[in-house]
C-alpha cells in the first residue's frame, strides 16, 4: 500500500524505490474497469456542483464500470462520504498529498529521527544513477518543458520522499531553482515551498496505476497529472473535463493565500529603506507557474479535453490547450412535466409553481393548482455559503431592493464549510435589520427548492457552468447572475439559435449590490418580463442543457476512448 | 538613419527631387550669405543713385532713369538677394516696395537666426530619434501609473498590485479597487472584487475582536479601538453605505464611553470623533465636538484639532458669510498631524514597479 510506505520513507526508513499499488477503500481494484475517474478533493466527500456532476455521470452510464480515485490533501481532511456509491463503482481509491500532522518528538525520538535522516542522506548520496524524476522537476521549472518524455520521467517514480528531503542532488536542484526562479526571495522560504510543492507529486505518483480502459480526470492539477502519468504508463487514453479553469482558480487562491509570506525589499535608491511599491511575489509566481505547468501536462497527454462553455474553451486555449482536442459539453439536467407553461395573465403564477412544490420527483407541472401571485417576490440564493459565492453581495443587494419592493429571501445551501463566513453573513443580515426578510434555510433537496421561488440569484466571484441555473431554468425560473464563467452565455445564449430564445435572466457585474438590486426590483415589478425570462430559460435548458444530451456526448466519448 | 543638421531660416530646405535636403540647399544657394548681402547693398546703392539723379536733374527723363535704376535694383535683389528662393523673393519684394530702405531691411531680416525662424521640413525625412538611456527605459517600464499597470500588466503583476492595495486599505486604495471592480477587464474586476471582499472581511473580523475586547475589559483603550476601527473604515470607504449610520452610532457611543473612562484624553477622543463626523458628512457635529475640546487642547492635539476645524468649516460651509449647509462635500485631506500617513496611491503613482521575472 502506498500510504504506509510513504510514511515510512518520511521517517527515514529504507528508500521505497518500487511502485506501490493504489490503495482502495472499498473492494480491491477489479479488472474490467472501463473508466477510472480522477477527482481532486471532491467526490464523494465534499458536496457541491462537481461532486454532483461526477455522481450523475456514474449514474448515467450504468453500462460502464467505474473506479474513482480521490486525491485528497491529508488523511482525516474529509469526513464520511456524502454520496452513496452507485453499484457500477467497482473501487474507490484514496491518495493523499500530505501525511497527517506529525506527533511532537521528545529527546530520544528526536535523536532517533536525526539518525534516520543521516542514514537516508547517506543512502541518497550513494545513488549511482541520477533520478529521472529530479531531472523532470528541473525541466518543469527551469525550462518550462512539457513533453511526453517529461511525463515518462515523472512516471518513473525513481525518487523517494526521503531522497527529495535529504538528498544532496535534490538540495542542489532546489538551490539552482532558487537562484534562477526567485533570487530575490529568501532561500529558506523557497526551500520549504519547493518541498511542499514536490512531496505531493512524489506521493501521488508513487502509486501504481489503477487499472482501467481509460482515465477521466475531472480537473487538471494533481488529478490531471496522475491521469497523464497513468495514461503514459498503461497506454490507455486520458480525457480531462474542466469545470472551472484549474490554473485560474489556483491563481485566485494564491493571490489571497496567507500561507505565503511576502518580503518587500526596498527599491534601489529608496532612501526611506522601505517602499509600498508592489512587487510580484516570487513565491506566488513559482506556485502559479507550477500549477500552470500541471495543467499543460494534462492538456498535452489528454486525448480529449471537455469544457463546459465557450468562455472556458478560450481560457484553456490561452493556457496552451490544443484547440482540436477541446469539445464543449454543457452540463445538463433532467426535465419532467410539460416543458413550457401556457401564457398566463399577469398576477397569476404558472400552473404547478405555486405552493405545491417543484416538478421534480415525478410530479408534473400540470398537476398543481393555480394560486394567486404571492405578495412578495420569492428570491432564492442556492449554493454553499462560502466566500467564493459572495453571499455578502447578495445580502446587500437584497437589502437595497427591499427598500423598494417586498421580497421573501431565502439562502439555501450548506453552511458548515466556512462557519466564520456564515457568521459574517448572518451578522450582516442582523445589522441590516433584515432577519425577517432574509433567512438561512440550510441545504434542501432540489425538489423542495425551486417550486417555492420566483427568482434565483447567483452572485459568485467564480463559476464554471452553475447547475443551479439549469435547475432554475428547468423550473421555469429566471436567474440573476454575476458576469462570471458561463453565466452570461447561459442567460443570453451561446449561439445564434440560442440567443434567438431571448434572455432568461439578467446579468450583473460581479460584486455589485446596486446592479443586483436593480435586477431584483425589475423582476419584482415586471411580472410579465419575469415569466417571459422563465419560459426562455425553460426553452434554453430544453434545447441545450438536457442531461440526456450531456450523457450522450459522454457516452460517445467513453466509447471512443474505451475501444481505442 | 542619416543624421540631419538643425534647420533654420538661413538654411531652409527647398524640397528637391534629388532627395537630400542638404544637397537641395547647396544647389539653390550658389552665392552664399555674403554675396546676398553684397547684392542687397548694390540694390540699395542703385536706388540711392536713382533718387539722387532725380534731385540733381530736371526734366521728365530723370524719372525714367530713376525707375530703370530701381528695376535693376529689384532684379539684383530677386536674383541674388538670398540663398533660398523664398529669401530672394522676400528681398525682391522689399526692394520693390520700399525703395532705398527695402534692401537694408531685407538684409537685416535675413541675418536674424535663432528666434521666430521657420523651418521647412521635408515630410519624407524622418526626424531623428534620440536613443533612450537604460534609466529612461526603466522609468518608462517601471513607472506606470497604477491605473495603467492594473490594465496592462500580467496577471502576476496585477495580483501584486491588488495585494498591495488590499494590505493598505486607505481611502485611495479602496477607491482604486472600486474603479478596478467596475472596469471592463473581467479578470481584473473579479480580482478587485476579491480584494475588496478581503478588506471587508478583515474589517469585520477586527471589529468583532475589538467589540469582544471592549465587552470583556471595558476601558478607554478598548472603547477607542472599537471607535477607531469604525472611523477608519468609514473614512476609507470600506463600510457600505447602508451600514454606515449604524456603525457611526456605535462609534459615537464608544467615543462617549472612552471619554467617561478617561476624561484626561478628551483631545484625542475629540480628534477621533471629529474625523468620524467628517467622514459621515456631519461637519456641523464635528465643529461642535472640536469647539468643545479645542480650548483645553495643547500641543500637537491642538494643531490637529485646529486643522480639523478648518476642514469642518469648509465642509459645512460654516464661513462667516454663510450658514451650515447639508451640501457637505467633505473629503478628508491626507497627511494631518498625528493621523498623518502616507498615501499609498501617491507612492504607487510613481513606483508601481514591475517584478523582475
Amino acid at each position: 500500500m502506498a500510504a504506509p510506505e510513504v510514511v515510512a520513507a518520511l521517517a527515514g526508513e529504507p528508500l521505497v524505490d518500487h511502485r506501490s499499488p493504489a490503495p482502495a477503500v472499498t473492494p480491491a481494484p477489479a479488472p474490467g474497469v472501463d473508466v477510472c475517474l480522477l477527482v481532486e478533493g471532491t467526490y464523494p466527500y465534499v458536496p457541491g456542483g462537481v461532486s454532483s456532476w461526477v455522481h450523475d455521470i456514474i449514474l448515467g452510464h450504468p453500462e460502464r464500470r467505474f473506479s474513482v480515485v480521490n486525491i485528497g490533501s491529508h488523511p482525516g481532511a474529509y469526513g464520511e462520504p456524502r454520496f452513496q456509491m452507485p453499484k457500477n463503482v467497482i473501487a474507490l481509491h484514496r491518495l493523499f498529498c500530505q501525511d497527517g500532522l506529525p506527533a511532537a518528538l521528545d529527546g530520544p525520538a528526536r535523536n532517533e529521527l536525526a539518525e534516520q535522516i543521516r542514514g537516508a542522506r547517506a543512502r541518497a548520496d550513494a545513488r549511482t544513477t541520477p533520478s529521472r524524476m529530479l531531472s523532470a522537476f528541473r525541466r518543469m521549472h527551469l525550462d518550462e518543458e512539457v513533453s511526453s518524455e517529461l511525463i515518462d520521467d515523472l512516471g518513473s517514480a525513481d525518487l523517494s520522499i526521503s531522497e527529495l528531503l535529504h538528498g544532496r542532488a535534490a538540495f542542489e536542484l532546489f538551490s539552482e531553482m532558487a537562484e534562477r526562479l526567485a533570487p530575490e526571495a529568501p532561500f529558506l522560504d523557497l526551500f520549504w515551498h519547493f518541498r511542499a510543492m514536490h512531496v505531493p507529486m512524489l506521493r501521488v505518483l508513487a502509486t501504481d496505476p489503477a487499472p482501467a480502459a481509460c482515465y477521466h480526470a475531472v480537473s487538471t492539477g494533481y488529478a490531471g497529472l496522475v491521469g497523464a502519468v497513468w495514461s503514459r504508463l498503461t497506454g490507455r487514453p486520458l480525457m480531462i473535463t474542466e469545470h472551472g479553469i484549474y490554473s485560474r482558480e489556483r491563481d485566485m487562491e494564491l493571490a489571497r493565500a496567507d500561507w505565503i509570506q511576502d518580503h518587500h525589499p526596498s527599491l534601489p535608491g529608496d532612501g526611506a529603506g522601505t517602499t509600498w511599491a508592489p512587487r510580484v511575489s516570487p513565491l506566488r509566481r513559482v506556485w502559479s507557474r507550477f500549477f500552470r505547468t500541471l495543467s499543460r501536462i494534462g492538456y498535452l497527454q489528454a486525448r480529449r479535453l471537455v469544457t463546459l462553455s465557450e468562455v472556458n474553451r478560450r481560457k484553456q486555449m490561452a493556457d496552451g490547450a490544443p484547440a482540436d482536442k477541446i469539445e464543449i459539453v454543457p452540463n445538463g439536467v433532467v426535465l419532467r412535466g410539460s416543458p413550457i407553461s401556457a401564457d398566463g395573465v399577469d398576477g397569476v403564477v404558472t400552473a404547478g409553481r405555486g405552493a405545491t412544490g417543484s416538478p421534480g420527483d415525478g410530479q408534473s407541472w400540470d398537476e398543481g393548482v393555480i394560486p394567486i401571485r404571492p405578495a412578495k417576490l420569492r428570491v432564492g440564493f442556492v449554493g454553499r455559503v462560502v466566500p467564493i459565492k459572495d453571499v455578502v453581495t447578495f445580502i446587500k443587494a437584497c437589502d437595497l431592493a427591499l427598500r423598494t419592493v417586498d421580497m421573501d429571501v431565502r439562502i439555501i445551501g450548506p453552511v458548515e464549510e466556512d462557519p466564520g463566513y456564515v457568521a459574517r453573513c448572518q451578522s450582516l443580515v442582523d445589522r441590516l435589520g433584515r432577519h425577517d426578510q432574509i433567512r438561512f434555510l440550510g441545504p434542501k433537496k432540489p425538489a423542495e427548492i425551486y417550486g417555492d421561488l420566483d427568482v434565483v440569484a447567483l452572485t459568485s466571484f467564480s463559476e464554471g457552468q452553475p447547475l443551479v441555473m439549469l435547475e432554475a431554468y428547468a423550473a421555469e425560473l429566471p436567474v440573476i447572475a454575476s458576469d462570471v464563467g458561463a453565466c452570461r452565455e447561459m442567460i443570453e445564449g451561446r449561439t445564434e439559435e440560442d440567443r434567438a430564445l431571448g434572455p432568461s435572466g439578467i446579468v450583473c457585474p460581479v460584486a455589485s449590490p446596486k446592479h443586483t438590486a436593480a435586477a431584483l426590483i425589475a423582476m419584482a415589478q415586471d411580472t410579465r418580463a419575469r415569466r417571459r425570462m422563465g419560459r426562455a430559460g425553460r426553452r434554453r435548458v430544453t434545447a441545450f442543457y438536457q442531461r440526456r444530451t450531456m450523457l450522450a456526448s459522454y457516452r460517445a466519448l467513453y466509447a471512443a476512448l474505451v475501444t481505442s | 538613419m542619416t543624421p540631419q543638421p538643425p534647420l533654420s531660416s538661413t538654411a531652409a530646405l527647398p524640397v528637391s527631387p534629388a532627395g537630400g535636403a542638404g544637397s537641395a540647399t547647396a544647389a539653390a544657394a550658389p552665392f552664399g550669405a555674403n554675396f546676398a548681402d553684397g547684392a542687397l547693398a548694390a540694390a540699395t546703392l542703385l536706388d540711392a543713385a536713382g533718387l539722387s539723379w532725380i534731385g540733381s536733374h530736371a526734366g521728365s527723363g530723370r524719372l525714367l532713369w530713376a525707375a530703370a535704376a530701381h528695376l535693376v535694383a529689384v532684379g539684383i535683389a530677386v536674383y541674388a538677394g538670398g540663398d533660398a528662393r523664398s529669401e530672394r523673393l522676400l528681398s525682391g519684394a522689399l526692394t520693390l516696395t520700399l525703395p532705398l530702405v527695402g534692401g537694408p531691411i531685407a538684409a537685416y531680416l535675413l541675418s536674424v537666426t535663432g528666434r521666430n525662424h521657420i523651418s521647412q521640413v521635408d515630410p519624407r525625412v524622418r526626424p531623428p530619434v534620440a536613443a533612450l538611456t537604460p534609466t529612461e527605459l526603466g522609468r518608462m517600464a517601471d513607472g506606470l501609473s497604477c491605473y495603467e499597470a492594473l490594465l496592462a500588466s500580467s496577471s502576476e503583476e496585477r495580483s501584486a498590485i491588488l495585494a498591495t492595495l488590499s494590505r493598505n486599505p486607505d481611502r485611495e486604495s479602496v477607491a482604486l479597487l472600486r474603479w478596478a471592480l467596475s472596469s471592463s477587464h473581467p479578470e481584473l474586476a473579479v480580482e478587485a472584487a476579491l480584494a475588496l471582499e478581503d478588506i471587508g472581511a478583515t474589517f469585520d473580523t477586527d471589529l468583532a475582536a475589538a467589540r469582544a475586547r471592549l465587552a470583556a475589559e471595558p476601558s478607554a483603550d478598548t472603547a477607542l479601538a472599537v471607535a477607531g476601527s469604525i472611523t477608519e473604515a468609514v473614512e476609507a470607504g470600506i463600510a457600505d453605505a447602508p451600514l454606515v449610520p449604524g456603525l457611526a452610532q456605535e462609534a459615537r457611543a464608544a467615543y462617549t464611553r472612552a471619554a467617561e473612562l478617561a476624561p484626561t484624553r478628551l483631545a484625542a477622543i475629540a480628534i477621533g470623533r471629529a474625523r468620524l463626523e467628517l467622514a459621515v458628512l456631519r461637519p456641523d457635529t464635528a465643529l461642535e465636538v472640536i469647539d468643545g475640546a479645542l480650548p483645553a487642547a495643547a500641543g500637537d492635539a491642538r494643531a490637529e484639532l485646529a486643522a480639523l476645524r478648518q476642514d469642518a468649516m469648509l465642509a459645512s460651509h460654516g464661513m462667516p458669510w454663510e450658514g451650515p449647509s447639508s451640501l457637505a462635500t467633505y473629503r478628508r485631506a491626507l497627511g494631518r498631524g498625528s493621523t498623518r500617513r502616507h498615501s499609498l496611491i501617491q507612492l504607487l503613482g510613481t513606483e508601481v514597479t514591475r517584478g523582475r521575472a
